[in-house]
């Protein structure tokens, strides 16, 4: 799937530059767009009100699959943080929910209304109350397993793969016993939840991208123990 | 961009708007002393005084939340009698009974384990309860022994003994010394009080020209010392960040009030009493923040680099935490911070908190400092006592809705 192409980004950057006049273009070719400068971020919830200004860079591919990226310039982010990336890379959120967003038809605007201010806001809270307003994935592997148990509303992990795997690679029909195992129809069971998933081939090649990943994982964790 | 004396004076305001209004002070008074009175009548030979933050000065509003919660007034009732003449008991029977006895006090009355409150009608929409905590004299030989473990032996005249509820209404008899820590307390305020005190006294006059015809009327008990002031504003900011932890065990996270009566006085004691409020706040938070470096220095390193400070102390040996009480050589006002390692540490980033939004939002521009004021005593008290002051033609700030989650691979 293409995240942003040619067409759409420059109309989307320059209403990004509108909201933010403190970001200017730093670099734009054919692959990509660099905006460089510094954004106000002025959002509440939960009785605090984040009201400040930070140095950011964000870096739109174009034509490509890949996310835009926020990097922390102005080295707001203390470096012990966990969802910081060492080169200063926000960890906004799982490639997973964000491409979603995207593909359910999301903007650059909207992009830094959901993940990137609330990123700082999360940060400022978590640097205040000592705990993250929101929750926070766990990394690697188990925080893209959680997303798909947000999506599917399921809390168990195993269900939530073998969700995973008949999105990824099935076709639906409802009246089937859900691949949950509970031994109900899918679509009184999960269905509600997988269906809207499987009628979209950027979504389905999203989760067969996210299950290759885990059993690509597993595999070599098996290796390691028989090793 | 507001200069940074009107945004103290503003924070000032605020603060003595949450503090007792001369009309409640002299309410308050009048009503203890007719409970006083009562309790004489019934034939209760007893002393009542004020302790706590109406004693000490540094009343302020309860409920950070609620800008109009009611004003809790702590007092003593002190029988004239010592702890061997009378059981603990038999003690909160005593005034128990006298005081179910009225018509005048058994309505408004609550029984609690510690103590018995009585409730009164809304003055002005503000209401308050005094709650009295029976107590006894300690006995000689305890008083002797206390004497003996003191490095302040003339404080410990005045030790009381008050019931201590241990389930089941079974009570015992706990050491405590108001009169001493209030004692403690004035030495150190003091020259705090002195400085500048016609111009304070002056003011107070100024802001209260229904009340008082001349300055010669303010009582002592109202005038407020850089000290006090800074007390206050600390409590403040106190009840407001652990209610936003939005934990059910929040209270018993948060520095009890003495902590913070003692910390404040102990190191006001090496600061210039001439300091203002906010030169006092900043040396009260510096030197608390200094002894934050305890939660990771070993102490003998504490100590090389932070010379002989020993507010807060730090066993090498064990790792303990202590807070002495200088009217009591036998409490540790940090014994919860042994059983529990998440208080000192939440106390500490609070401290650190205190310091950046007391301290460093004084030079922010308006509308980030206004955003901070509301972090620190709350949107709503803030909008009842500033209104719009600082904000900017910003709008006000958008909520977050989604609420994602940060992760990393």
């Amino acid at each position: 799937m293409i995240i942003l192409n040619l067409t759409s980004a420059a109309e989307q950057i320059s209403a990004l530059l509108k909201t933010y006049p403190g970001l200017k273009i730093e670099k734009s070719d054919l692959n990509e767009v660099r905006l460089l400068g510094n954004i106000h971020i002025y959002r509440t919830a939960l009785d605090f009100t984040l009201d400040n200004y930070y140095d950011i860079e964000i870096r739109i591919p174009i034509d490509s699959s890949s996310l835009p990226i926020a990097i922390d310039i102005g080295n707001a982010i203390e470096p012990s943080y966990p969802h910081r990336y060492v080169n200063g890379e926000l960890c906004l959120e799982t490639d997973t929910a964000v491409k979603l967003r995207f593909i359910d038809g999301f903007n650059l605007l909207k992009w830094m209304d959901e993940y990137v201010e609330p990123y700082y806001f999360t940060y400022e809270y978590f640097m205040r109350f000592g705990f993250f307003p929101f929750g926070e994935r766990p990394h690697g592997l188990e925080g893209i397993i959680n997303t798909y148990q947000e999506i599917f509303n399921e809390v168990d992990i195993g269900k939530t793969l073998r969700l995973m795997m008949y999105s990824a690679y099935e076709s639906y029909r409802g009246h089937i016993n859900c691949p949950c195992g509970c031994n109900k129809r899918l679509r009184i069971c999960h269905g509600k939840y997988i269906f809207p998933l499987m009628t979209n081939s950027d979504i389905k090649e999203l989760i067969q991208k996210d299950v290759e990943s885990i059993r690509k994982a597993i595999t070599e964790n098996a290796s390691r123990n028989n090793c | 961009m507001i200069g940074i004396f009107e945004r103290q004076a503003d924070i000032l305001k605020l603060i003595s708007l949450l503090d007792i209004s001369p009309t409640l002070y002299k309410n308050a008074n009048d009503k203890y002393q007719a409970l006083a009175k009562f309790l004489e009548e019934c034939d209760i030979e007893a002393d009542m005084y004020p302790h706590g933050s109406f004693a000490l000065g540094t009343v302020v509003r309860p409920s950070a939340k609620d800008p109009d919660a009611a004003y809790d007034l702590d007092f003593i009732c002190q029988l004239r009698q010592t702890r061997d003449q009378i059981s603990p008991s038999e003690l909160r029977k005593k005034i128990e009974d006298a005081l179910k006895s009225s018509d005048r006090y058994s309505g408004k009355l609550t029984i609690y384990e510690e103590c018995f409150t009585i409730e009164y009608a809304d003055i002005n929409g503000i209401k308050f309860t005094i709650d009295i905590v029976p107590a006894a004299d300690e006995t000689s030989q305890k008083k002797q022994d206390l004497i003996e473990k003191s490095d302040r032996p003339d404080l410990l005249y005045t030790a009381i003994a008050i019931p201590k509820h241990n389930g089941n209404r079974n009570y015992s008899w706990l050491t405590n010394n108001p009169r001493g820590f209030h004692q403690w307390f004035e030495e150190i305020n003091k020259p705090f009080l002195s400085f500048n005190r016609e111009y304070r006294r002056r003011e107070i006059l100024n802001s209260n020209r229904m009340v008082f015809e001349s300055v010669d009327d303010i009582p002592e008990g109202l005038e407020r010392s850089s000290m006090q002031r800074v007390i206050q504003i600390l409590k403040f900011h106190r009840d407001m960040f652990y209610q936003n932890l939005r934990r059910a065990d929040s209270d018993d996270l948060k520095p009890i009030s003495a902590i913070i009566n003692t910390l404040v006085a102990a190191i006001s004691a090496s600061a210039n009493p001439q300091s203002n409020v906010f030169e006092l706040l900043a040396y009260v938070l510096d030197e608390l923040n200094i002894y934050a470096q305890h939660q990771t220095l070993l102490t003998e390193d504490f100590t090389r680099r932070y010379g002989s400070r020993s507010i807060i102390r730090r066993s090498s040996n064990d790792r303990i935490w202590v807070i002495p009480n200088p009217a009591d050589p036998e409490d540790n006002l940090a014994d919860k911070w042994n059983k529990n390692p998440e208080i000192p540490k939440l106390f500490f980033t609070w401290v650190a908190v205190c310091s950046k939004d007391l301290i460093n939002s004084l030079s922010l521009p308006d509308s980030q400092f206004r955003s901070t004021m509301d972090n620190a005593f709350g949107k709503t008290t803030m909008q009842k006592y500033w209104g719009e002051k600082y904000r900017t033609a910003i709008p006000t700030a958008k909520p977050i809705v989604t609420k994602p989650k940060p992760y990393r691979i």
